[in-house]
């Protein structure tokens, strides 16, 4: 599900020699796109490193800035870093996999339904999670933690590591959900009963038997959610300052966006994110091989209806969890919050849709609306367009070309997005056509980093169209570009639009690298909300955080409305 | 002169298997109006053949000519000067496989889309297609869907694609391969029907023989990459120019031993000496000297079983009779002879189950071949 092996269709070298029809060197110039996208940044990124002076300013050589590594409390930076992300994975796998047995196993009522909730804590931003636990369990005046008082149970103070850490794994569950629940579907059920006929209990099965066959993706996924919760800053810099906890991606943000501006010491700090993120990844896709990449559709057995038993119930209790402390609660108070002219734990204050107004009046606010939404488009657009060139050279055109584009196109999955935004201000500042302190920089580094999601969409597609299409239109006397148009396109157009999809999500949510690089006016919605958390103007903030969320649920179920309507085949 | 006409074309590969597999030396020549059947084993090149004659794929060397003009010319491997016409510009049409219809296109859309060049109205377009159809009686169904056809309507759906655009030669790839058999024998008499009625000309690669025999006007047997032997159907089963093909046309027996000379003075004066007490009388006409080692091939219908022997007849043995199946119109037989099995087709039931018979070779039957 990372990087596609290039498992396709098996055929013959001889036959792929016919699919290179184009053999022009038109083909190259989609794949040379890629360097000036993703590979020099970081070789600017790297350059960074070694200069005394901030990019756009003379300065000289100099190995100074590697003095970040041995001071300034390096040491507990790493520490806390890997405190926050070991437990995040850890906590994530088991209620993940907790959940993704209970939907496969366990016979809950309402699977399905409970099935698409488990996904939709992927559309609200982590830190608007964040944002919101904030308000219900704050020390003193959260909402829960009055309710709590009411009843005489102990107050919670999110602002500790708990919070951190919770807050981190609960939006890590979708993404281990997402792998162990096609890797739990297509286990074939006779291997665990053959194991109860042999005399063993379901406990002991599930635990010697179904764990073991579904070890590549359980890997997969923490590996996933390790490179994940590397480059998560935004919930550590909402719950945790007050704690004093920090950790190397917020002190990257901090070294470029407040107090003393240091890129060349963030360049490094990046350099050292970016190299145990792109070695852990690597880990998934070679260690792991081939057999990690379990298909979603693989052969879904007749789920038998057991009996239901306490299984089901705690089952049922787990995902009814889940989606209150991931999703209704934090909506709830966000739209509660927007809907009090100010925070009152009784409801005493009444009802009023002036932080709506106020939120219009900010200024920024409506600007913020309008480039996240202009921006994620053109970035989904963007990625989708360039993703179905690329992909159709990784897939058709294999050999050195086919594999150059494929790990290109993948690698910024390695790369956490405050040090991509790092690199690129290395690369674009001081450069004489002004796309550093335009929103358009931004553009930039959303396709460059969301690329490998349409990637992935496109080639499973490309993959999925067989050769054998494109050769008919060819004897039918059809020109490549006809072939292109009438055949290729419209066929691989369904995956290519759910890959588009993804993008607009990504993009919408995007904070780390939107802080760094967004220019003094022109924010999006991320940045708005980070600034309006930072002053504590709490009626916007709420009726802006109302607003996004929102949108993006719109906008997914706009264009996944839009894509059914190409699936009629 | 020949419409199509294939010289020397040679071809390395590797196989799906990583194997080394090649072409070597193909010469071909199909004239206007014939139906020539590419037929052998798996592997023997036959595809590869037919996909260079296409245009989707690209020979190492030698030359394709289609109706006076080159369509592909190269000396060898790294010879510059190629002329290699593209497989949209050939002229020539294809049937898949597996039928290879565009699912996101309806049957009509289908089959007008070779005929969209930009140089047709679409009055023009509209009317050949309604002819393509109906010649395989599915006009009615022009609006439908592909997903909604069956194999067999997808099949023909695929043929009159691939006849829509008047082309000089439609290659078949196998396409009966994927349907069972009623179906099959169904589908080869209509596209043979379509063939002579409309005066078309069709190369079809195919690894049934049955289906070989019975369409084609000419086979050409390949084997591990070259030609073994083109001819009539008539020509190929009873004058098979290699073992190759004597093993490969028909149900035949293979039985291995040297050449002596013929005690029973039959015609030839030769015989096959197959162990100490088998010897078997040879016809007149191979090329064979005494003492070299042959094989000879017998059809299963060839040979007969009878009860009792008539005293004048060669190569007349009694066998014992180890396993018997009744089929209907026919009995199969296995014998034992000259320390092997062979298998013998009977148009007469054996009665009862005899534990040995009499096993008669007509000596004409006979073919005999040089061990290689």
């Amino acid at each position: 599900m990372l990087i596609s092996t290039l498992d396709g269709p098996r055929r013959p070298v001889a036959r792929t020699r016919f699919a290179t029809w184009i053999s022009r060197p038109i083909v190259y110039i989609p794949a040379l796109i890629l360097i000036p996208l993703i590979i020099l940044p970081m070789l600017f990124l790297l350059y960074g490193t070694f200069q005394s002076a901030p990019p756009g300013q003379h300065g000289s050589w100099t190995g100074q800035n590697y003095d970040v590594l041995w001071t300034g409390g390096f040491l507990t930076l790493v520490m806390n870093s890997l405190i926050l992300v070991a437990s995040s994975t850890a906590i994530a796998l088991v209620v993940g996999g907790a959940l993704a047995l209970a939907l496969t196993r366990w016979n809950v009522p309402a699977a399905r339904f409970f099935d698409s909730v488990t996904l939709i804590p992927a559309y609200i931003p982590a830190f608007v999670g964040a944002i919101a636990w904030s308000f219900l369990l704050s020390p003193t005046s959260g909402y829960l933690n009055t309710a709590f008082k009411a009843i005489g149970l102990p107050t919670v103070n999110i602002y500790s590591w708990f919070g951190v850490i919770g807050v981190t794994s609960l939006y890590s569950i979708p993404l281990v959900y997402l792998y162990l629940r096609p890797a739990l579907l297509s286990v074939d059920r006779s291997l665990e009963e053959a194991g109860r006929m042999l005399g063993a209990g379901q406990a002991k099965v599930t635990r010697t038997i179904l764990f073991p066959l579904i070890r590549p993706a359980i890997f997969s996924a923490a590996l996933v959610v390790f490179v994940h919760t590397l480059s998560e800053f935004a919930v550590v810099g909402v719950l945790g300052v007050q704690a004093h906890i920090n950790v190397i991606s917020l002190r990257i943000v901090q070294l470029t966006t407040s107090g003393p501006v240091d890129p060349g010491r963030a360049a490094v700090l990046g350099v050292v994110l970016a190299a145990v993120s792109i070695f852990g990844l690597t880990v998934v896709v070679r260690g792991v091989g081939k057999n990690s990449f379990v298909t979603i559709g693989a052969r879904h057995n007749a789920d038998a209806p057991s009996n239901r038993g306490a299984a089901s119930y705690l089952g049922l209790v787990l995902c009814i969890v889940y989606a209150l402390v991931t999703v209704v609660l934090p909506v709830a108070v966000l739209v509660i919050g927007s809907l009090q002219p100010y925070l009152s734990t009784t409801f005493s204050s009444g009802w009023t849709f002036n932080n709506y107004v106020l939120m219009a009046n900010y200024p920024g606010a409506l600007t913020s609306i309008g480039n996240s939404l202009m921006l994620s488009v053109l970035a989904a657009v963007g990625c989708a367009l360039f993703s179905l060139i690329l992909a159709y050279i990784v897939v058709r055109r294999r050999g050195r070309l086919g594999a150059f584009v494929n790990y290109v196109s993948s690698a910024p999955l390695a790369v956490p997005h405050m040090v991509f935004a790092v690199a690129l201000i290395w690369m674009w500042v001081g450069t004489p056509f002004g796309l550093y302190g335009t929103k358009w920089i931004l553009l930039v580094a959303y396709i460059a980093l969301l690329l490998p999601y349409s990637m992935r969409a496109a080639v499973t597609a490309f993959q999925q169209l067989d050769p054998v299409l494109e050769e008919a239109g060819r004897m039918s006397g059809a020109s490549r570009a006809r072939v292109g148009l009438r055949i290729i396109t419209p066929l691989v157009l369904p995956g290519v639009i759910a890959g588009g999809t993804i993008v607009l999500y990504h993009a919408m949510q995007e904070i780390s690298a939107s802080l760094i690089l967004y220019s003094a006016g022109q924010p999006v919605i991320p940045v708005a909300i980070w600034g309006l958390v930072s002053n504590g103007q709490y009626a916007q903030l709420f009726a802006l955080s109302v607003v996004y969320v929102a949108m993006i649920f719109a906008l997914v179920a706009g264009v996944g409305w839009f894509g059914r309507r190409f699936a009629r085949l | 002169m020949a419409l199509l006409s294939v010289r020397n074309v040679g071809k390395t590969f590797q196989g799906s298997r990583g194997e080394i597999a090649g072409l070597h030396e193909i010469d071909l020549e199909v004239e206007q109006g014939e139906l020539i059947s590419l037929l052998g084993p798996s592997g023997c090149g036959k595809t590869t053949t037919l996909r260079c004659i296409a245009g989707l794929e690209s020979p190492d060397h030698g030359e394709i000519e289609l109706d006076g003009q080159l369509m592909f010319a190269r000396k060898d491997v790294g010879s510059r000067r190629t002329v290699e016409v593209p497989p949209e510009r050939r002229g020539l049409a294809m049937v898949f496989q597996n039928y290879a219809l565009w699912p996101h296109m309806n049957v009509f859309n289908n089959v007008a889309f070779g005929l969209r060049n930009g140089r047709r109205s679409r009055t023009d377009i509209a009317t050949m297609v309604e002819k393509a159809l109906r010649n395989v009686q599915l006009w009615e169904h022009r609006d439908r869907r592909i997903s909604q056809l069956s194999g067999g309507q997808q099949q023909r759906i695929a043929v009159a694609r691939a006849m829509a655009p008047d082309p000089k030669i439609i290659l078949f790839d196998e396409p009966l391969s994927n349907m069972d058999t009623q179906l099959r024998e169904n589908m080869r008499l209509e596209i043979l029907e379509l063939q002579e009625r409309m005066g078309l000309t069709s190369i079809w690669v195919t690894h049934d023989q049955q289906e070989a025999l019975g369409m084609s006007s000419r086979i050409v047997l390949m084997n591990a990459g070259r030609v073994e032997q083109v001819g009539t159907p008539t020509e190929v089963w009873n004058d098979p120019a290699s073992a190759f093909v004597a093993g490969f046309i028909g149900t035949t027996n293979r039985i291995a031993g040297t050449v002596v000379k013929d005690p029973d003075h039959g015609s030839s004066g030769l015989a096959l000496k197959v162990d100490e007490t088998t010897t078997v009388s040879l016809p007149i006409g191979p090329d064979i000297a005494v003492g070299e080692k042959v094989s000879m091939f017998v059809r299963t219908g060839a040979m007969s079983l009878v009860a009792s022997p008539s005293s004048e007849a060669l190569n007349v043995w009694r066998v014992p009779l180890e396993v018997q199946s009744f089929h209907g119109d026919y009995t199969m037989a296995v014998v034992r002879f000259g320390g092997m099995r062979l298998t013998v087709r009977s148009d007469l039931p054996i009665v009862g189950s005899p534990e040995s018979v009499y096993l008669h070779i007509e000596p004409s039957s006979i073919m005999v071949y040089p061990e290689s």
